[in-house]
């Protein structure tokens, strides 16, 4: 530096390398982070200045309708997974019916698309259009960064209910169906048989059956989730079929304190109390198939995609001679099951809205449904595709079709994802036997009020 | 080191070796390859699955040998569209972003170690603190910015914003602190301009450093997924990482045989980097200093 | 011979010219200014562009209530001041990731170092056949990918795994490793010093060649045994790469998130949370504002213990 010629200096330059270093390091203590954490702070009250304005977004993010015209110009989608890599199979038919039209799909994978999604939205580089997950819709709708659905583009009573019901966000439609899931009952029917029990209907069955399958020499009834991401999933279908409902009516409060969620967090933990379930259930995706095939897990829960992996645990013929697919059994309530799958959103950002729109109004027809199904396996969110071939005629068809009439979606709030954390933290808690139903309900209670929905309503 | 340490042969404790008996020896050697086995049980796991079908790779209890091998997974992997260009892309990235460090940190450290000049504490100071800022921080704000600058999607956006480092930046500073003062005065000496110096006398001698940061930056940058994942907004500019994560990784499944056969395809290329490398890396910093 | 500039500093050390002296000119002069400055320009440009704005970003962030719902307005929120650090403290999971992580890095840090210095060391003296094929395997944990890392642990983890069926070699009834919440940790951070030794071990290999052999042979010729000779010569001597793998690790290890985001999310019951892990979930709860605030305060922790590195490495010389 300027005072090399110091004899200070001359003192410092004799000492070690490392005191160099730690002297950098005290410099940087002292001044760097200081200065630069005023500099932030400064920053900051600059920007708050602008501060918050609390208009509501809601009228702003509704464009024109779109007309009943071909669709023209480049449409640019970015679809996950498989569903992304076989989209062009489908998107070509679409272009043969409007030949100025260009559909560009982008795969992407489902690992952390919502980063890219979001990362798109701040940024404003988004493409046309994108399919969510509908779990993840209300989070992406949040950013403002979604278009309402245009009105009557399609008319929502052609799709399952509960589809529809996650395609809404604070009072406004920002998705349109495309596929559905939701979980049945999977179980050893070979089991079942030599164990003369048949798959149970109600909750009071539920036990016997499953202790009947664990005399057969299954270590464990049924698995269930224990504290794992995404254990809600399993877990709020038992407090739907007791009847209970998570938000109140204008979805401004959770409500987790009632007497029905308890007893469906009880009838949980009862299976793991009762030695029916472990209490170190699968912590990673593909753990809990080959226990199936080996007969030591005698049931689990699922959707339509778990018929393809066991299919690679098994082969074809444990699925044929081997597994068995029921319904829920019913609560006191109802038999509900969770819904989930595949929305199709655009963004405000989009250049070509009315293509992309006319693009997804396209993929809603029965006929454009029953073609992906052909393509993918994925199930229609339109319920007049499911009246040929396989879908009508197969039998565990029959039950994820008639478990989807009643399925739910999770509420559609801005903190849904940070409030299905806690759940599952609690509802570790109560696996492990660390805490009762009550205390977990009453702590989760709490913590869900002071995350709130964050609703603008 | 130094001009009077000249004859660093091999090693501090190697002459000992020399007193060392057999029975010694052979514990070392039977003790280095037990650890050796421990050690890699799951690489060779990872290879021996990535033959294996997916239902043998989840079975429980899981097995080690292939009961069924199979080529299928590497079959699948490379009759995916456009694998060789992702293969490429990654190749790209990674040796673009492993020549910026090497030049742009290397220049800089030697600056930071060699030169007194006004703003250095300064500058170093920064260094030291965004060295330790993790990624996760800044990912929003980095994004938001290259975005703006018309990047996205472009070769560009994936390399710039990891062409320099300030960890490549500390270990250069580090490293070429351990020259000796003399070899630069003497170049000074005799009139050398800095560049002159950088280039024929630091470079030369900074060999083994610049091989220690070829491989981190490489390893980083190869196996780097979030960033290519959201700054591409088509296939064509997507790296093995993010193509892999497409191909095996399903919202509800994940393809493990897949996963396995990629993670090979993508562990493959840095154990040959750091066979081709691991002389230089490890030879001498010994040499570093005395011819 | 304690100083660790020792092997660098000649005898006459005391009448060589200033380490750094330019010739002739003022120290310091405007053209040795620009020249340097010249030299750091290609990094400085990229390094102010890329890595200094949106640390300042994200730390203004830190102080308002900026959430994903802002990001396409991202000036338009409140100032909170240091809201979201006193919110953090207030938060148990929070205080446990805190705790959680320093736990990992008081155990991690010192183990990872003393396997790769003993390895090292051996690798370095003992063998003479092979050495390639040792380096590149025990190189190998660092560049095998985490997801067959993952499975293969999970599994070796298993109440009735490899680990437990080993142990029970010796009479020693292993744990449940993953579904105990007190042998979590000590589970990940086993399996972090297995990918992290390689590198700490090829630097220590690489500082372990710059000692002079004759230090040595002289000290053996003087008697000392060889632990004894290994403490007073090759550790001191060893001083500035043992700092640069610390700085290293502190880094890498404070930054502890991968082991528990494909071990255990974290669990069980929260015994695995790191301070990144709890920053990256509430950033995905679109929290920004929480999430930067957490990010810094790790900051700070890896500025600390660092600094104090080097105090000790500074007392010990």
């Amino acid at each position: 530096m300027y005072g090399l010629a110091h004899p200070h200096h001359d003192v410092l330059k004799k000492r070690s390398r490392i005191h160099q270093v730690e002297r950098d390091w005290t410099t940087m203590f002292t001044s760097k982070i200081a200065k630069t954490l005023v500099g932030g702070l400064t920053a900051a009250l600059v920007l708050t200045g602008c501060g918050r304005t609390d208009a509501k977004q809601g009228q702003t993010d509704k464009g024109p309708p779109i007309d009943t015209s071909r669709a023209s110009g480049d449409i640019t989608v970015w679809a996950m997974g498989t569903e992304g890599e076989l989209l062009p199979k489908l998107a070509a038919r679409f272009e043969k019916a409007n030949p100025e039209a260009k559909v560009r799909v982008t795969a992407v994978p489902w690992q952390d698309y919502g980063k890219k999604v979001e990362t798109a939205i701040a940024s404003g580089d988004t493409p046309d259009a994108t399919l969510v997950g509908t779990a993840d819709l209300a989070a992406f709708a949040t950013t403002g960064g979604l278009e309402q659905v245009p009105p009557k583009l399609v008319d929502d009573s052609i799709f399952y209910r509960g589809a529809v019901k996650s395609t809404a966000f604070e009072g406004a439609t920002y998705g349109v169906p495309w596929y559905v899931e939701t979980r049945s009952l999977f179980y050893r029917k070979d089991m079942a048989r030599a164990a003369g029990v048949s798959a149970p209907k109600t909750w009071d069955e539920y036990r016997p059956f499953l202790k009947a399958l664990q005399r057969q020499g299954a270590k464990w009834g049924l698995s269930l989730p224990t504290g794992a991401a995404q254990s809600w999933q399993s877990v709020l279908p038992f407090m739907w079929q007791a009847g209970a409902r998570l938000v109140n009516k204008d979805g401004g409060k959770f409500t987790f304190d009632t007497p029905e969620a308890l007893k469906g967090l009880q009838f949980y933990r009862s299976f793991i109390a009762s030695k029916t379930t472990s209490p170190n259930g699968p912590m990673s995706l593909g753990e809990i198939e080959p226990k199936f095939v080996a007969g030591s897990t005698a049931a689990l829960i699922s959707g339509p995609w778990e018929q393809g992996l066991l299919k690679s645990a098994g082969g074809q013929s444990f699925v044929d001679d081997k597994v068995g697919v029921a319904p829920l059994p019913t609560g006191p309530k109802s038999n509900t099951s969770y819904i989930g799958g595949g929305h199709w959103a655009v963004f405000k950002d989009a250049k070509n809205r009315e293509g992309a729109w006319k693009f997804i109004r396209w993929m809603a027809r029965p006929d454009s449904q029953k073609a992906w199904y052909d393509l993918s396996g994925d199930l229609p969110a339109v319920q007049s595709a499911w009246t040929e071939g396989k879908l009508a005629t197969d039998a565990s068809m029959a039950v994820f079709r008639a478990q989807l009439k009643t399925a739910q979606p999770g509420p559609n709030t801005t903190t849904w994802k940070q409030v299905t954390a806690e759940m599952d933290a609690e509802i570790e808690k109560v696996a492990k036997g660390v805490s009762s139903p009550e205390s977990a309900l009453r702590r989760l209670q709490a913590k869900a009020s002071t995350i709130g929905t964050g609703n603008r309503r | 080191m130094t001009t009077t340490t000249t004859s660093t042969t091999q090693t501090g404790l190697d002459l000992s070796t020399h007193r060392r008996t057999p029975p010694a020896r052979l514990t070392l050697y039977a003790a280095l390859t037990a650890g050796i086995v421990a050690t890699l049980a799951p690489f060779a796991w990872m290879f021996l699955g990535s033959v294996k079908p997916t239902g043998e790779i989840v079975a429980h209890p899981s097995t080690w040998l292939p009961q069924s091998p199979t080529l299928a997974n590497f079959e699948q992997l490379l009759s995916k569209q456009n694998f060789e260009l992702y293969f490429l892309n990654s190749t790209l990235v990674a040796l673009a972003c492993v020549a910026g460090n090497l030049l742009f940190c290397s220049m800089a450290g030697y600056a930071f170690a060699k030169i007194e000049f006004l703003g250095k504490r300064f500058l170093f100071g920064l260094v030291l603190t965004m060295l330790i800022i993790p990624g996760v921080t800044t990912f929003v704000p980095l994004f938001v910015l290259v975005s703006n600058m018309g990047l996205s999607n472009t070769y560009l956006g994936l390399i710039l914003p990891f062409l320099v480092t300030p960890l490549g930046v500390f270990l250069m500073r580090q490293f070429i602190r351990d020259i000796p003062d003399s070899l630069v005065e003497a170049a000074r000496l005799d009139g050398a301009g800095e560049a002159r110096i950088f280039l024929r006398v630091i470079l030369p001698l900074c060999r083994p450093s610049l091989a220690t940061l070829a491989i981190l930056t490489f390893l980083a940058q190869w196996n780097n997924f979030l960033w290519p994942l959201v700054i591409s907004q088509t296939e064509e500019h997507y790296t093995l990482p993010v193509a892999l994560a497409l191909f095996s990784v399903g919202a509800n499944s994940t393809n493990y045989g897949l996963l396995l056969a990629g993670a090979v395809t993508v562990v493959t290329p840095i154990i040959l980097l750091f066979l081709a490398l691991q002389k230089h890396f490890i030879q001498g910093i010994a040499n570093t200093g005395i011819k | 011979m304690t100083s660790p500039t020792v092997v660098k500093a000649p005898p006459d050390r005391a009448a060589e010219p200033r380490r750094t002296a330019p010739p002739g000119g003022a120290p310091g002069s405007v053209r040795r200014t620009l020249v340097a400055w010249a030299f750091c320009s290609p990094f400085i440009v990229l390094f102010a562009t890329f890595g200094v704005w949106p640390v300042f970003s994200s730390l203004s962030m830190s102080v308002t209530d900026i959430t994903s719902r802002d990001a396409r307005t991202p000036f338009s929120v409140n100032f909170v001041g240091l809201d979201n650090y006193t919110a953090l403290f207030g938060d148990p999971t929070f205080v446990r990731a805190v705790f959680n992580t320093l736990y990992f890095v008081a155990i991690g840090i010192p183990l990872t170092m003393v396997i790769a210095l003993s390895l090292a060391v051996a690798l370095n003296s003992g063998i003479q056949r092979a050495k390639g094929i040792f380096r590149v395997a025990y190189f190998a944990p660092v560049v095998t990918s985490i997801v067959a890392v993952a499975v293969v642990w999970r599994y070796l983890y298993q109440p009735d795994g490899m680990i437990n069926a080993a142990l029970a070699g010796i009479g020693i009834k292993g744990p449940d490793w993953l579904n105990d919440p007190d042998w979590s940790m000590p589970a990940l951070i086993l399996m972090a010093v297995w990918r992290h030794f390689g590198i700490p071990m090829v630097i220590f290999l690489a500082g372990l060649q710059s000692v002079p052999a004759e230090l040595h042979e002289a000290a053996r010729v003087d008697g000392a045994t060889r632990w004894r000779a290994f403490r007073s010569i090759t550790l001191p001597l060893l001083r500035p790469t043992t700092l640069v793998v610390a700085v290293l690790l502190s880094i890498s290890y404070l930054q502890f998130f991968e082991e528990p985001f494909v071990m255990t999310s974290g669990g069980p019951l929260d015994s695995t949370t790191s301070i990144s892990y709890y920053a990256y979930q509430q950033f995905g709860f679109g929290n920004y504002g929480m999430a930067s605030a957490a990010s810094y305060v790790l900051v700070t922790a890896i500025a600390l213990l660092s600094f104090v590195q080097f105090r000790i490495f500074r007392a010990k010389a």
